[in-house]
This record gives structure tokens, C-alpha cells and sequence, in this order.
């Protein structure tokens, strides 16, 4: 963001629909110019959801978790992150080349 | 109770009666206010039931033979799957108020009223009548697009469920003639009838391997007709596994299939409808394992997560409808951008997509009783596939159809924004996810306590969805399924959207239909062909002819007679023979020839 600009900045009015999409695109440009910055905030994100996890390492603070494993920091976001890693992978290396045709083949 | 005129379902069945007849805007109106008044009468319905106190209300029996039909089974169970239908047609209609078409509001309203009338029906004859109607409106729904790969998915939609009306029926008449009984109740399997019932409730769940017709229709039906069929069909169906098979463990494991199988489909699917209708199946496999575990906070699970589906669904149908409506594109590779043109739409459709998952709206409240009552009954491996669902499901709904929808690449489309009605009926159905899951407030409509509020069964020890460690994991899994995505996405590791066809197990059901139509072909037509060599061209063919050369046969011996006595030489006997024929054929022999010939073989008759 430059001097040049600063009301780009500004929070746009409610009901201005239009200056919305305008900082909504400005947004997306930006994110698109630099998508590692999205990388980082989830980073950043998941770092943060992890670090309150440590919390119920402290007396007082219990999970009520059903499997032992539930216990162990941060479980829910490797678990994910492997579960969506597997579908990417299973979906692009197995089941597409094994189910994919030419479009409208049925017809 | 008693100041009720009608079952919930008649009401919009017989109003349906009057659409044709009017017009323009008297036509769009009449549908909202029909649908609105079913809503209200299930509303007093509500009322009267929780005045009474009564755990079960029985109205509206006829007698039918020997059995008594049961049109208003009325406990909490029927009620919120009523409650929840008769809301849902009302925005539905709001949000294809500018269409006018008779066949989409005749059959939307009838499905409506069908699907009531499978909820409060307490016998199966019943039901089951209601369960055909249900069939024939979603065929209604899908033609309504008018385009010939709407007619197609129409015609397979048919043959699917007509053939699992047909194994519903068998079943229902073994179970009445082995038990006595047609009560909806408990069936279980252990016997023929009860085997054919569960799998005929399957068809209409989207089994894996019965499921194919789902996003087959689902993807080519029109924008409005996708709202009632993602509404209606499976979750009647669910509803009535719940009413007749809860606890069964085999649903379990078909429960888990649906939550798996349909992700992989879903990823590399083109078509954004698609993804939604393999989603769904998705979202209705966590049911289905709600309904196999089968207790009270399974059970309860399963109707709260049948409940806010049913609105985050058809929040997201509803969107991409509305760019379909504007773009008449629904495939990743040819949207993207979109936020420019219809920021209302691209928003809307982020709360529904928020509204699949996250803390504060309907799903996060619904679908963790079900992941809990797995884990409370140790169903292990239940619960690690309703967790690898629910990550799945996120990154498929959540972030992969509104990013390939309205962000991805600009595809350079300006269009208008969604309609007003379109906008009012999203954003209706955007308030309703997000309030229902509110953790304070305690109103019609407002907090989950009102929604637990309707759920059939008193827990023991209430479910408390929003405590910091359930909050703080389902923000872990989400986080770390976006950060896969995005991940992903930049490492060019995401499956690229490419223009494709994708097969799903109806490859075998077409290619096995083509290999029937040839072997039919080759077999019974030349069946046919021997037949009508031997037949038709042959035996017939030649009685024919004799019958047409008899006669003049039978002259032509006469007439040798005749001329051997004159003493004709041979040549000019074989020569007059062969003219006879000619002038029999020809029908050229002389009138006096022909009289004297009759008269002539008159005289023998007469002589015999």
C-alpha cells in the first residue's frame, strides 16, 4: 500500500455494494500477487489453534476425549491435514486416471 | 388438535390443483402463500402437539380393507422433519418466484406435500404411496430444465426408483403377510420382507452402488427443481431407516462408505453441482451412521444434522443456481471471478459453505452429536471416518466451491447480480444457518436450544456443543484442511479442474444395458427373422398363394378333361393351361366362361 493511495485503505460504507467489491478485489489482487502470504496465516492460524490445545496440558482443563489419542497436541490438525492430503492424492492418482473419459461420453 | 382440517401434506397436494389455472404474478404469489400456509398449519400442529403433552398423537385414519391408514402419525421425530420440509418449500418457491413454469411449481409443491405425507404417515401402505408421488415429482423437477440431458437423467431417475418402489413393495406386502402388521415401527432383518424394505429405503438413501442416479440428477435438473430433490428425497429416506431400522450395525458401514467414497468423485468433478450432490451423499452417510448406532444422541444427531443440512444444501444449491441462472455455467474450468459481478451471491454462498462446519452455524451444532454418539458407543473406526469426512467435506464445500465459483481465475464474466427473490430466499435461508446455532439466545429460530429443543429424544446428560476443547478441535481440523487446499493448490499438487467426464459405478448399469439391448438384438431379433422366413415368407406365403391358384387348378383339370376329349395335342393343352392361369391371375376370363364355370360346379354340388 502506498501514500498515494491511503482511502484504499478506508472501510467502505455499509451500503456502498460497489466500493465493497472494489476492496474485495483489491484483496484478492493482492493475494494473488502474493499467495504465501495466505500459506502464512493459516500457518499462523493452525499455530495458534495448536498453542490453545497446550492449554489442557494445565490442571483444570480436560478434553472429556473418548481415545487416548485424542490427548495428544494438536490431533485434530494432523489428522486433517492428512485426511485432505490423502483425498488429493487418492482422487488425482487413482480415481482419476481410472474413471476420467471425454466430456459428454455417455451421450 | 381437532381444529386441524387436513394432514400437513394434503393441504399443499390439493393446492397444487389450482396452479394451472392461474397466471403471472397471481401464480408466483399463490405458490409462496400455499406453501406458507402449510408451514403455519405445521406450526399449530407443533403448538397443539406440545399442549397435549402426549408423547404420540394418531390422526387423519381411514379404513382401507383390512387395514387402517394412518395419515397423521404426529410425534417430535415427524415434526421436525415437517417443521424443517414445509420451511424449505416456502424459500424454494421464493427463490423460483420468476419462473411461472406450471410443471416446476406443480411438482415442487406436490414433493412438498408428498414428503410430509411420508413423515406423518404411520402405516406403510401409506408410505408408501407417498414414496411413489415423491418419485414422480422429482422426475417433474428434473424435466422442468426442458434440455435433452434433463430428459435423459428424468429417465434414469425413473428407472431407479421404480424399480426400488417395486422391491419396497414386495417387501411391505411379505412383512404385512408374515407379521399382520403394516405399523411403521421396527422392522429389522430377519426376515425376507424386512430385507427388501431396507433395501428399498436404500435406493432413495444413495447407497454406494444405488447412488449413481443422485448426482446424475442432481447435476442436470433445473435451478429450482435441484432444491426440492437435494431436500426431500434422501432425507425421507433417512427418516423412515430411523423409524424402522435404528441400530441396525450394517448401516454403520454403509454410513461410512457414503462419508468416504463420494469425496474422491467430489475432488475431481468439474461440475460444481456435481461436487455439491457427491457432497451430499457425503452429509447423508453421516446419518445413515447416526441411524445404524442408534442411540438416543445418535438418533437425536441424526435429526439436528438432517435439519441444518437440509438448509446449508440448499443454501448452496440455491447459489450456484443463481449464477447458473445469470452465466448458464455451472463448471469450474468455465466460472471464477465472480465476486465482481454478484458480491451478494458470492457471500451468501460463503456463509453456506461456512455453514457446513464452522463453530456458530447449524452443522457445527448437528453433526458433532453424531461424531460424539460414535465415539460414546466405540464405534472406532466409525468415528476416524466421520472426522476424515467432516475435513473432506470442508475443503470440498467450504473452500473448493466458492473458490472455483466466484474467485480462481478471473474468467472475464460480467453479469448482473442474483434477482431479488433469488437474494431474499438465500438470504432467509443464511440467517436460518447461522441463528440456529447461536449459543446464548434462547427464541424460535435463535440458539441451538431451540433446535435441541425439537429433537426427539431426552438425553440424559444434555449435549453441550460449545465447550473450548470441542471448539478449539474442529478449528484445528478446519485450519489444517485449508491449509492442504491452499497448500496444495500452490504446489500445483490440487487436482486441476479439467473439462471431463468422470465415470461412476452407472458405467455398469449403462454398459450393461447396452450388452442386454445387443444381446437382445441379436437374439430375440433373429428369433424374429427365423420366424418370419418360415412363417410369414413361407408357410403363409404359400397357403396364400394356393389358396389364390386353387380355384383355377381345380378348373384347369377340369378343362384337360376337356380338351383331351376334343384331342388336343399336349403343346396346345399346356399352352391353354398355361392361358387359364394367366387370364385367372390376370382376372381377365370371359363373363360367360366364368358363369358357366359357376354354374357348371353348382350343378356337381348339387348333384353330390
Amino acid at each position: 500500500m502506498t501514500d498515494e493511495e491511503p482511502k484504499q485503505t478506508d472501510m467502505p460504507a455499509l451500503g456502498d455494494e460497489r466500493a465493497w467489491v472494489r476492496a474485495a478485489a483489491r484483496m484478492w489482487s493482492r493475494v494473488c500477487a502474493d499467495p504465501k502470504r495466505v500459506v502464512r496465516g493459516f500457518i499462523y492460524a493452525c499455530g495458534l489453534f495448536v498453542a490453545l490445545d497446550l492449554l489442557f496440558l494445565l490442571p483444570g482443563f480436560d478434553k472429556h476425549a473418548h481415545y487416548a489419542w485424542e490427548n495428544g497436541i494438536g490431533f485434530y490438525g494432523v489428522y486433517g491435514f492428512v485426511s485432505c492430503s490423502l483425498i488429493y492424492f487418492i482422487s488425482k492418482r487413482v480415481v482419476r486416471p481410472a474413471v476420467r473419459r471425454e466430456e459428454d461420453s455417455h451421450e | 388438535m381437532n381444529s386441524l382440517p387436513l394432514p400437513p401434506g394434503l393441504i399443499l397436494i390439493l393446492g397444487a390443483l389450482l396452479i394451472p389455472f392461474l397466471r403471472g404474478w397471481a401464480k408466483s404469489a399463490y405458490v409462496v402463500i400455499l406453501s406458507a400456509v402449510g408451514f403455519l398449519n405445521l406450526i399449530c400442529l407443533t403448538s397443539s402437539f406440545a399442549a397435549g403433552g402426549e408423547e404420540e398423537v394418531i390422526r387423519w385414519t381411514f379404513q382401507f380393507m383390512d387395514f387402517e391408514l394412518v395419515f397423521g402419525r404426529i410425534d417430535k421425530f415427524s415434526l421436525l422433519f415437517g417443521h424443517i420440509f414445509s420451511l424449505l418449500a416456502v424459500v424454494a418457491f421464493i427463490f423460483i418466484l420468476h419462473t411461472r413454469d406450471d410443471l416446476e411449481y406443480i411438482s415442487g409443491m406436490v414433493y412438498a406435500g408428498s414428503a410430509l405425507g411420508v413423515v406423518f404417515a404411520g402405516d406403510l401402505i401409506t408410505l408408501f404411496v407417498f414414496w411413489e408421488m415423491l418419485t414422480l415429482c422429482a422426475v417433474g423437477c428434473a424435466l422442468a430444465r426442458r434440455t435433452a440431458e434433463a430428459r435423459g437423467a428424468a429417465f434414469r431417475y425413473l428407472v431407479f426408483h421404480v424399480a426400488g418402489g417395486v422391491i419396497l413393495m414386495a417387501g411391505i406386502v411379505a412383512h404385512v403377510v408374515q407379521t399382520g402388521s403394516a405399523d411403521v415401527a421396527e422392522i429389522g432383518l430377519d426376515s425376507p420382507g424386512g430385507w427388501l424394505i431396507f433395501l428399498g429405503f436404500g435406493v432413495n438413501c444413495a447407497w454406494p452402488l444405488l447412488h449413481t442416479w443422485l448426482p446424475d440428477a442432481y447435476s442436470k435438473a433445473g435451478i429450482g427443481g435441484v432444491v426440492f430433490m437435494a431436500t426431500f428425497t434422501t432425507k425421507t429416506a433417512v427418516y423412515t431407516l430411523a423409524r424402522t431400522f435404528p441400530g441396525e450395525e450394517k448401516l454403520i458401514w454403509i454410513g461410512v462408505a457414503m462419508v468416504i467414497l463420494p469425496l474422491f468423485w467430489a475432488l475431481i468433478e468439474n461440475d460444481l453441482r456435481k461436487t455439491l450432490a457427491y457432497c451430499l451423499i457425503n452429509q447423508v452417510g453421516f446419518m445413515v451412521v447416526g441411524v445404524g448406532i442408534g442411540t438416543d444422541l445418535a438418533l437425536n444427531g441424526t435429526g439436528a444434522h438432517a435439519y441444518c443440512h437440509i438448509l446449508y444444501k440448499a443454501l448452496l444449491f440455491m447459489s450456484i443456481g443463481a449464477v447458473m441462472y445469470r452465466t448458464g455455467k455451472s463448471k469450474a474450468t468455465e466460472l471464477g471471478g465472480l465476486f465482481r459481478s454478484m458480491p451478494l451471491t458470492c457471500l451468501l454462498c460463503c456463509i453456506g459453505a461456512a455453514a457446513s462446519s464452522f463453530p456458530f452455524f447449524g452443522s457445527f451444532v448437528a453433526k458433532s452429536m453424531i461424531v460424539s454418539a460414535a465415539a460414546e458407543s466405540h464405534h472406532t473406526v466409525a468415528w476416524l471416518a466421520l472426522l476424515f469426512g467432516a475435513a473432506g467435506v470442508f475443503h470440498l464445500v467450504g473452500l473448493k466451491i466458492p473458490y472455483f465459483a466466484f474467485f480462481s481465475r478471473d474468467s472475464g464474466i460480467r453479469v448482473k447480480e442474483a434477482p431479488t427473490n433469488m437474494l431474499i430466499a438465500m438470504g432467509i435461508i443464511a440467517a436460518l444457518c447461522f441463528t440456529i446455532a447461536l449459543p446464548v439466545v434462547d427464541l424460535p429460530w435463535m440458539g441451538y436450544r431451540y433446535l435441541y429443543g425439537m429433537l426427539p429424544f431426552e438425553l440424559e446428560h444434555a449435549y453441550e456443543p460449545y465447550t473450548f476443547a470441542h471448539i478449539n478441535a474442529q478449528m484445528l481440523l478446519l485450519t489444517s484442511a485449508a491449509l492442504a487446499f491452499v497448500l496444495a493448490l500452490l504446489a500445483g499438487r490440487y487436482p486441476a479442474e479439467v473439462r471431463a467426464e468422470n465415470l461412476d459405478i452407472d458405467v455398469v448399469y449403462r454398459r450393461a444395458g447396452r450388452a442386454a439391448l445387443r444381446f437382445l438384438d441379436l437374439r430375440l431379433n433373429a428369433i424374429n427373422a427365423t420366424v418370419k422366413r418360415m412363417v410369414v415368407d413361407g408357410a403363409v406365403a404359400k397357403l396364400a398363394r394356393q389358396c389364390a391358384a386353387g380355384p383355377t387348378w381345380l378348373v384347369a383339370q377340369a378343362m384337360k378333361s376337356v380338351w383331351e376329349a376334343q384331342r388336343r395335342d399336349a403343346e396346345t393343352v399346356a399352352v391353354k393351361e398355361a392361358d387359364l392361369f394367366r387370364r385367372a391371375k390376370e382376372g381377365a376370363v370371359p363373363i360367360g366362361g366364368a358363369a358357366l364355370l359357376a354354374a357348371a360346379l353348382l350343378a356337381v354340388l348339387l348333384a353330390l
